[in-house]
């Protein structure tokens, strides 16, 4: 075997087991009798020091993301993975546009109740583009996936900018949590961009519409309830997120005998997904309030919530993800091409 | 159906072929214009033989490494009639269209 091929043959290793053991061989002999020259001195020099280029490496990759998140027609294991990685992607989206609304709606309805009150400056920039992850949300669940991917590239610019001013404004206070809040989205945007490819199964979009409303009130009611006069504020974002990971993960487990059909096993993988982000952006927000909040008026009451949630995300997350990775069909790639395998 | 795939049932339509040519093929027949890399090519052709439109034709070995063929099934056949078909309606629509334009005064509405 020659240097170029095992380089090739390295690069294939993206492809799940079960397609190269059905293409590999081919794959390998078409890009040998293309990259190879024909002149023998040429040849051999190419042989012993060629490499793929980067065309070559990105088309496999590219297959590698199609297949892994598999759509329709593709093997019950990649299919699960595909629309798990939709679902938490959409999920984390969605979270970014119900807070975008919800931060709008205070910003309409502050100067109401407080006549006189102008919410102007870096909040009232942030709220107002922030309305660009509910506009990427939208055309990703319309099935608009070019346009979404765009929308979804200048929020996560828009993210950046504004939380790198935040913390330049702060002067350098909870970067930890600015940066785990970027990397959740910056997740979100490569999950959705990867998981909705061009053969991927399209979701129902009613249901992720009707919650976009739905969850703005929410948000907007917890804003209002945690503004109200009182002993302090216990509950932040990370919180409400493992809270409502909390009742989605209890949810599952009890509608879980009910589930049937293509997208059985997707949301339990999709659960365990964004309880891996929420527990990340949970600890790295911990740390920042044990960092800068040492001599705030409760900082041991919001640490030993913020380990609460963590624990009992943990403890209730565990038995689902035991069940959804025991019960994730085995990967096999049924297209096999060899000659006399299938009828002619 | 992707211009990929269209391009890959054209190039079996006229006989078996191993990978590397059909990526020649689709070349030539697309005037350079799609240039096939082994990634894309495999991904088309694993569709294709999922869909039941090409199928593995025979397996010969050359200087140590298996060539495998590709060959069209009756139903790529229709599929890829089909398209043309389609696409053939597509452009006599637009041809009769740019028969019927004149160009309207400069710089202002037609």
């Amino acid at each position: 075997m020659t240097e170029l091929e095992r380089r090739y043959r390295r690069v294939l290793r993206l492809l799940p087991a079960s397609y190269r053991q059905a293409w590999e061989q081919d794959m390998v002999a078409t890009f040998l009798a293309g990259a190879v020259p024909d002149d023998p001195e040429d040849a051999e020099f190419t042989a012993e020091y060629g490499r793929p280029g980067w065309a070559e490496v990105v088309s496999v990759l590219g297959l590698a993301v199609r297949l892994r998140l598999g759509g329709a027609g593709a093997p019950a294991h990649f299919r699960v993975w595909g629309g798990a990685m939709q679902r938490a992607a959409l999920a984390v989206l969605l979270v970014y546009a119900v807070n975008a609304l919800a931060g709008v709606r205070m910003l309409l309805w502050l100067p109401l109740r407080f006549p006189g009150l102008v919410v102007l400056g870096q909040s009232g920039a942030a709220a107002l583009l922030g309305l660009s992850w509910v506009a990427a949300y939208l055309a990703l669940v319309l099935g608009h996936r070019q346009l979404a991917r765009l929308l979804m590239g200048l929020s996560l610019l828009l993210s950046a900018v504004t939380a790198g001013a935040a913390v330049v404004a702060g002067g350098g206070a909870y970067w930890g949590s600015r940066v785990a809040e970027l990397l959740v989205s910056a997740f979100a945007v490569v999950a959705a961009s990867a998981a909705f490819h061009r053969d991927a199964e399209p979701v129902r979009s009613r249901p992720w519409l009707t919650a976009l409303p739905v969850g703005a009130v929410l948000v907007t009611v917890v804003l209002l309830l945690i503004q109200h006069p009182g002993d302090g504020v216990l509950v932040d974002g990370p919180g409400l997120a493992c809270a409502a990971l909390i009742a989605a993960v209890l949810f599952q487990q009890i509608t879980s005998a009910a589930e049937r059909g293509g997208s059985a096993g997707m949301w339990p993988v999709a659960l365990v997904l964004l309880t891996f982000a929420a527990l990340g952006l949970r600890v790295v927000t911990l740390l920042d309030y044990l960092t800068f909040t040492a001599r705030a008026s409760r900082p041991n009451a919001l640490v030993t919530a913020a380990i609460v949630e963590a624990v009992v995300l943990v403890l209730v997350t565990g038995p689902l993800a035991v069940r959804a990775f025991r019960t994730l069909p085995r990967a096999t790639h049924p297209a096999d091409p060899r000659a006399g395998s299938r009828d002619a | 159906m992707t211009e990929q795939a269209f391009f890959v049932l054209a190039a079996l339509a006229d006989q078996p072929r191993h990978g590397y040519g059909i990526v020649g093929e689709v070349a030539d027949l697309s005037e350079g214009r799609v240039r096939l890399r082994v990634g894309t090519l495999y991904g088309v052709l694993d569709r294709l033989v999922g869909d039941g439109l090409a199928e593995a034709d025979r397996e010969e070995v050359l200087d140590g490494r298996l060539r495998r063929y590709y060959r069209l099934t009756r139903q790529g056949r229709d599929a890829l009639a089909g398209e043309a078909a389609r696409q053939a309606a597509n452009v006599r629509v637009a041809t009769k269209r740019l028969r019927a334009w004149r160009p309207g005064p400069a710089g202002g509405a037609v």
